[in-house]
């Protein structure tokens, strides 16, 4: 079954669905429908009465034009979203709860969202609308992804008692693989009913995004030594084959592939004498081209680099470098304590301003920077 | 316990009943009634409970011990009855009976039976003047609490009551005297604290007083007045004015003048006292008028002027009573303002100012009355069910009215203090550079100036010098309004991009032939070259939203605009290098798009040097620096370079060595003919009292511009946390 969007706009009917159009060129997978808005009375009770309808709704910020039938949009859509929540929340009104996806046609419009709005825990993926185009592909998997996984959500609990549920929605049956925080928070969600949509911004901003419990395919490489992203070569392949049990299949797990660290750590241990973090990247290759009769390259020492002792991954070039090699990035005030800190490899640190450094770096970042500056020849 | 004989017959030898010392109201007294404050509120909540709309608390000589309190509502009053089975009868059950006043069915807020030991909890005498509604006389009842002492029956110490002559048509008066305490403002105004969250304003404007409206003595009007009286002179201490309305950070009031909307905003607070019209269809309207403080929960704004304690009361206050009420012919239509009504559509909007800056706007900052005066109730109709009025075009007119009002009335109050919390951060907001001015009425001024000439040739090569820099400021203003020109343009063009895009993904989707392909295809590539062009306008434009100045890392800035101008590069075939010597390369504070708009500048301006250099392809390279104490960037080309006569005219206005313009040209000419570009460019770097000329490029570029720029104190990058 398609997943379907609602899509509501003050754009006129022959544009927005031109837009709907090219976000639904795979309709047996995604299939956008695009709306004008409606007074707010009006919107509200269209999305009660056809909530059986659509997975999602996308919404365009800021509807300013009058639709066909002459209304001006009485609200602004953070509000229409509030009171969809509300209403989620109390359901004998609005039986489901879904992702609500925020787009604007205005130029460079998530960092003018970021800087403005405090209403970010309101929308799960912020749109450019340029995206569409520039990224269909991301964006098809993104908005599937976000709807199957509320939809899992909601399935799950409703099938499961809170235990299991938590080991449906992590798919892995081992719940001492996610941090105790993690679940005991999570156990706490549920228990409580809390809505679901609360449940599925926890997951995806405090699991699968941020680095921890969770690696992309960087942090795996820099950990392993090698590239993963060459998928030209075939002994990335293999690699990546045998690395399958360690995948992340569970809610939200589609539109980025994660890995558990947990299970690649033991997946090593049991291969491996040596763990993972005691030796150097030329090490950590030797050992698996041997065990598994592959070719893998290591990944070479970034300019300025000292140890191939990688771990981490520069937040700026995402390339593996070693901890006693990066510069600590400022740290988010809302970071838990089972996200990783980011690092900076050296040539990238010295280009931030100091306030992107964490404060105890600021010192040598300051020395680094004389070190690194260059003098030019006088003509 | 005994056995009781309650069979109420007279005592006998064989029975016996309990008796009441007198002493015990004195304990009950202290024990009920803690504090003397608490006493006056359960006084002041036994006036609410008696349908009271008013009350006035007089504090006569309370300096010291022994002075008078006289609280006068203007309730239900009591009759005789009620006063004797009422008040002179101890655990009455009446409120326990009727838990809702009769009138206006108030849940009683007194506890019970607290009322009269409170007034012997504070002085030391009472007289009670009552008088119900249409009763001839009043009556009169003396309590001397001195006399009920330990030792005496209660029963047996009698009271005076006598009819009197009352000066009110109904309610109760007390005259508490030989107070125990002495009263200050303090502890008055802690009582009017007390009873606030009883408060219920009275919303009628004077201005319907004036026009004779019948007028309802409304069950949500409760107000209280606490006024202190020493030595004859009287002083308001506490009322709903003094207390709450007068610390408004704004008073906006609205009305309809020929048709049209008109908003007054007076705030004191910041200094603010506008009339602005809000432009809309609001013939229907008429004599509509509304009246509304506004407020902001945030004591920052208050500090100074009100203690917090204040402070606390009037946002409890807000979030209980906030919200705009309707009266029509002076009477209230619910359930407009009542709490969760939005018909003003206020908690379904965020409102910002110009620069982005967040306006507090909800029900909860505003507390006011919209006030609709038709008597023939033609335009504004309830509806049958009286729940309301019937939404047609008039009650439209008005919610859209009084909405647009409120907001611009909100975002000119928010801009007064936005501007006093930069002051407040950073102490100084001066222009580097004031010499940009604008001249009014350039036309007559040049027309004046010319009439002067003829006289020395000194003065009149002047005089021909400040006729040109008038041209000059002409021009620029007609650039500035073709700039906003394309501003607009430019982002409604954005708005239909994604919408091509969709189309050009679907049409690929489908079963055409290779050459319909190869031409979506095309289509596709040249629609995303144009739609790059649209990029760096709204870049700039996006930046100048954000009207702040700060320092600006010139490696960023570059960056940023190389990214912008990307693909324009790959199409014209021209290869960009940047280099830089040393980090945090900061400028003073400035704009943003100013920086942007340099960079532009030069960068077209190299461009046409590559082009008519005609060799298909071009290099552009970008140095910044720092040296001694200026920043540097150097922009230089491959060009076909400047020509020795020239290199000292470049800079001057309308100088331009590619399209012959004059100012006789039309606007649209002018506008890209320009010759205007490096001027803009020197301007800018100018008014940032630094430098720009023209220095020996790099081997194998033929043209180079350097740029210098004073840089900032370590205090100024401190400031904006660098």
């Amino acid at each position: 079954m398609a997943i379907k969007y609602y899509y509501i706009d003050d754009d006129p009917m022959s544009t927005i669905e031109e837009t709907a159009k090219g976000l639904s060129i795979h309709p047996e997978i995604l299939k956008v429908i695009p709306f004008q808005h409606k007074k707010w009375e009006n919107l509200i009770e269209f999305f009660i009465d056809n909530q059986d309808n659509y997975d999602g709704l996308l919404l365009d910020w800021g509807l300013n034009r009058k639709n066909e039938e002459g209304d001006k949009a009485n609200f602004d859509v953070e509000a229409l979203t509030q009171q969809l929540r509300r209403l989620s929340v109390d359901k004998d009104i609005l039986k489901k709860d879904f992702p609500i996806i925020l787009c604007s046609a205005q130029y460079g419009f998530s960092k003018v969202y970021d800087k403005l709005l405090s209403s970010h825990d309101l929308f799960d993926i912020i749109y450019e609308k340029d995206f569409f185009h520039e990224r269909r592909d991301i964006v098809e998997k993104e908005m599937t992804d976000f709807a199957l996984s509320y939809k899992h959500i909601i399935e799950v609990l409703a099938t499961h008692d809170t235990e299991n549920a938590l080991k449906h929605l992590f798919a892995i049956d081992n719940l001492e693989k996610v941090d105790y925080r993690v679940v005991d928070y999570l156990r706490s969600l549920i228990n409580e009913k809390k809505p679901i949509h609360e449940i599925a911004r926890f997951i995806i901003t405090k699991v699968v995004r941020p680095a921890g419990i969770l690696v992309d395919k960087a942090l795996l490489s820099a950990r392993l030594g090698i590239n993963l992203n060459d998928e030209q070569d075939k002994n990335t392949l293999i690699l990546l084959k045998i690395l399958n049990n360690c995948i992340y299949k569970g809610v939200f797990s589609v539109h980025n592939q994660r890995w558990w660290m947990e299970l690649v750590i033991d997946w090593w241990n049991e291969n491996f004498e040596a763990s993972l973090g005691s030796l150097s990247a030329g090490e950590r290759v030797d050992l698996l081209n041997e065990k598994f009769d592959l070719s893998l390259q290591t990944t070479p020492l970034l300019e300025n680099s000292k140890s191939d002792y990688y771990w981490a991954i520069c937040k700026v070039t995402q390339k593996p470098i070693a901890i006693s090699d990066g510069i600590l990035a400022a740290t988010p005030i809302d970071k838990s304590p089972w996200e990783e800190d980011e690092y900076f490899s050296v040539l990238k640190a010295v280009e931030q301003d100091a306030s992107k450094v964490h404060p105890l770096e600021r010192d040598r970042l300051q020395k680094l920077k004389e070190l690194y500056t260059k003098v030019r020849e006088k003509k | 316990m005994a056995e009781e004989n309650l069979n109420g017959d007279a005592p006998s030898q064989d029975t016996v009943s309990f008796s009441v010392d007198a002493g015990i109201i004195n304990r009950l007294g202290k024990e009920l009634v803690g504090r003397a404050e608490t006493a006056v509120s359960e006084l002041v909540k036994n006036a609410y409970d008696a349908d009271a709309t008013s009350v006035e608390l007089l504090f006569i000589d309370t300096g010291s011990v022994g002075g008078t309190l006289e609280i006068y509502d203007n309730g239900n009053g009591m009759t005789r009855e009620q006063l004797i089975n009422g008040f002179m009868r101890l655990s009455s059950s009446d409120k326990f009976h009727n838990p809702v006043s009769p009138k206006f069915l108030r849940v009683r807020a007194g506890k019970k039976g607290i009322g009269r030991f409170a007034t012997q909890r504070l002085g030391r005498k009472l007289t009670i003047l009552t008088k119900v509604d249409g009763a001839a006389l009043g009556l009169k009842l003396e309590v001397d609490w001195n006399r009920y002492e330990i030792d005496n029956d209660l029963s047996s110490i009698k009271n005076p009551i006598s009819e009197v002559e009352l000066d009110f048509e109904c309610g109760t008066k007390l005259i508490i005297s030989d107070l125990r305490e002495a009263w200050w403002d303090t502890p008055i105004k802690r009582v009017f604290r007390y009873v606030s969250d009883l408060l219920q304003p009275s919303f009628l404007s004077e201005r319907s007083v004036d026009l004779n409206i019948a007028l309802e003595n409304s069950s949500e009007s409760f107000v209280t007045k606490f006024i202190k009286i020493s030595d004859g002179i009287r002083e308001v201490i506490a009322d709903v004015d003094s207390m709450i309305f007068d610390h408004a950070l704004g008073v906006i009031e609205g009305y309809i003048q020929d048709n049209s909307g008109v908003v007054e905003v007076v705030s004191a607070r910041f200094n603010v006292n506008d009339t602005i019209d809000i432009p809309g269809d609001y013939h229907l309207l008429g004599d509509i008028h509304f009246k509304v403080y506004y407020f902001i929960y945030n004591y920052d704004w208050y500090e100074g002027y009100i203690p917090k304690m204040d402070y606390n009361k009037i946002y409890e206050f807000g979030t209980t009573n906030g919200g705009i009420r309707l009266y029509r012919n002076g009477f209230r239509v619910l359930p407009y303002g009542e709490r969760g009504n939005d018909w003003i559509n206020i908690d379904k909007v965020s409102v910002k100012t110009q620069d982005s800056a967040y306006v507090p706007f909800n029900n909860q900052n505003f507390f006011g009355f919209v006030e609709v005066i038709d008597r023939s109730g033609e335009s504004f109709e309830e509806t049958s069910s009286r729940e309301g009025l019937i939404e047609n075009e008039a009650f439209n007119q008005l919610i859209d009215f009084v909405h647009k009002a409120l907001r611009q009335a909100a975002m000119r109050i928010n801009s007064s203090r936005l501007s006093e919390k930069n002051n407040r951060n950073s102490g100084n907001n001066e222009e580097p550079n004031s010499g940009r001015s604008s001249d009014q009425g350039g036309r007559s001024t040049r027309e004046k100036l010319e009439s002067l000439k003829g006289g020395n040739p000194n003065t009149d090569s002047i005089i021909d010098e400040a006729i040109l820099k008038l041209e000059e400021i002409e021009m620029l203003r007609v650039l500035a309004g073709i700039g906003l020109n394309i501003a607009e343009f430019t982002h409604e063009i954005r708005q239909f991009i994604p919408s091509f895009n969709g189309s050009i993904t679907y049409l690929l989707e489908q079963n055409f032939d290779a050459e319909i392909k190869t031409s979506l295809i095309n289509l596709q590539d040249n629609f995303n070259r144009f739609k790059s062009y649209t990029s760096y306008i709204d870049h700039t434009i996006t930046q100048n939203t954000n009207r702040d100045k700060k320092p600006i890392d010139v490696r960023s800035a570059i960056r940023a605009f190389h990214e912008i101008i990307i693909k324009d590069l790959s199409h014209e075939n021209i290869v960009f290098v940047d280099d830089y010597y040393g980090f945090d390369l900061y400028t003073n504070s400035m704009h943003p798009s100013e920086l942007t708009s340099v960079l532009y500048n030069l960068y077209t301006n190299s461009k046409k040097a590559i082009k008519r250099a005609n060799r298909g392809e071009g290099k552009i390279q970008v140095i910044s620096g720092r040296e001694d104490d200026i920043l540097y960037f150097e922009f230089m080309d491959d060009g076909d370079g400047i020509a020795e006569v020239n290199k000292s005219r470049i800079f001057d206005a309308f100088f331009t060595t590619s399209t012959p313009s004059n100012l006789d040209a039309s606007k649209n000419e002018m506008a890209t003919g320009t010759g205007l570009g490096l001027k803009i460019v020197k301007d800018i770097i100018l008014a940032y009292r630094g430098r720009i000329f023209l220095t020996a490029p790099e081997p194998g570029y033929a043209t180079n511009f350097r740029i210098e720029l004073p840089i900032p104190s370590q205090e100024e990058l401190d400031k904006y946390g660098y």
